[in-house]
């Protein structure tokens, strides 16, 4: 093997060592924003479930009737609440 | 509802972008610098020929892990002395990037050994305390992943930082203290090299150091931006 085959290697091993390294940052930024997307998508789909409760409050009262636990709305609120507490 | 302090996308912004995109603008002009000066800038040396050339970027790698230990060390103390776990951000980036360039130097120093001593690895006293380096930095990564709670992972991490430097003044003096068939750049007299062959060094030590800050910047950036996540998480109570 030449000289230049040596040179070609060394350098072809530099490339191949840092792009790896770009690689595996760029996977840890996609994982981290991922992750962040998610955490922000679970606290914002917080009061939404309130809020999809508290609109189908007046249905449940029809279905259930004025005096029937309202078990429905409470449900949704508690276990928005109870992924918070739970962990 | 935002969970960390800036963008969701972990994008850098303002003053943090415009020196990222600084230092990215400059490591490339200086690399591709380096380059020109390594292959063509610089002679074709009388014992070795070309394979030589390889000389200027494994210098720069060598330089680049040895300063990259450096700020592990100092992140390390800065961490025991005020407790900001930033710090330790700081030592972790750093000794990523120093084991990434110890690894090319090992790795291109072992390249070119096969020409040039007829052997792709000798157990040679620099050689054998890079080794050794390398395996104190990859023990500090493997450490940190073994220890889930983060003021003591810290904590350790950052006395294994400060007590594995030890091994940085040893790597540098091997040559010295030892007989060795490495060959020793500077001696008293200055550089045993062509003056193109100098600048050629100089130029690749530029390029590898703004490498490495440049690298280091976006590490630091990601682990910050964990460390918020994590706070945040705990915050809300997630964990």
């Amino acid at each position: 093997m030449g000289d230049l085959w040596y040179l070609a290697l060394a350098y072809g091993v530099i490339w191949v060592v840092l792009l790896v390294y770009l690689y595996s940052i760029a996977r840890r930024q996609e994982s981290l924003r991922q992750e962040v997307k998610a955490l922000e998508e679970a606290l914002e789909g917080e009061p939404q479930a309130e809020e999809e409760a508290e609109e189908a409050e007046p249905f449940l009262t029809l279905v259930q009737g004025e005096g029937a636990p309202r078990e429905g709305p409470a449900r949704t609120r508690s276990a928005g609440r109870g992924r918070r507490d739970s962990s | 509802m935002r969970v960390v302090a800036g963008p969701s996308n972990l994008s850098l912004t303002g003053a943090g972008n415009r020196l990222h995109r600084a230092l990215l603008g400059a490591t490339l002009a200086a690399g591709l610098l380096a380059l020109y000066m390594a292959f063509v800038y610089a002679p074709k040396e009388a014992t070795m020929g070309d394979v030589q050339r390889i000389f200027y970027f494994h210098v720069g790698a060598a330089w680049t892990a040895l300063l990259a230990f450096f700020v592990v060390l100092l992140g390390g103390l800065a961490y025991l002395r005020t407790r900001d776990r930033r710090w330790d951000a700081l030592a972790l980036s750093s000794a990523e990037i120093g084991v990434v360039f110890t690894t090319i130097t090992l790795a291109t120093g072992s390249i070119w050994a096969k020409p040039a001593w007829g052997a792709w690895w000798t157990w040679d006293p620099r050689l054998t305390t890079t080794t050794v380096l390398w395996l104190i930095y990859v023990s500090y990564l493997i450490l940190r992943s073994t220890i889930d709670e983060p003021e003591r992972r810290a904590r350790f991490a950052a006395v294994v930082g400060i007590v594995g430097f030890v091994d940085v003044p040893i790597v540098f003096l091997s040559i010295r203290l030892w007989r060795t068939i490495h060959p020793v750049l500077v001696k008293s007299e200055g550089f045993e090299m062509a003056p193109e062959m100098v600048h050629a060094l100089l130029v690749a030590l530029l390029a590898c150091t703004l490498l490495y800050a440049y690298l280091l910047l976006v590490r630091t950036s990601l682990e910050r931006r964990r460390l918020e996540v994590e706070a945040a998480k705990r915050a809300i109570g997630f964990y």
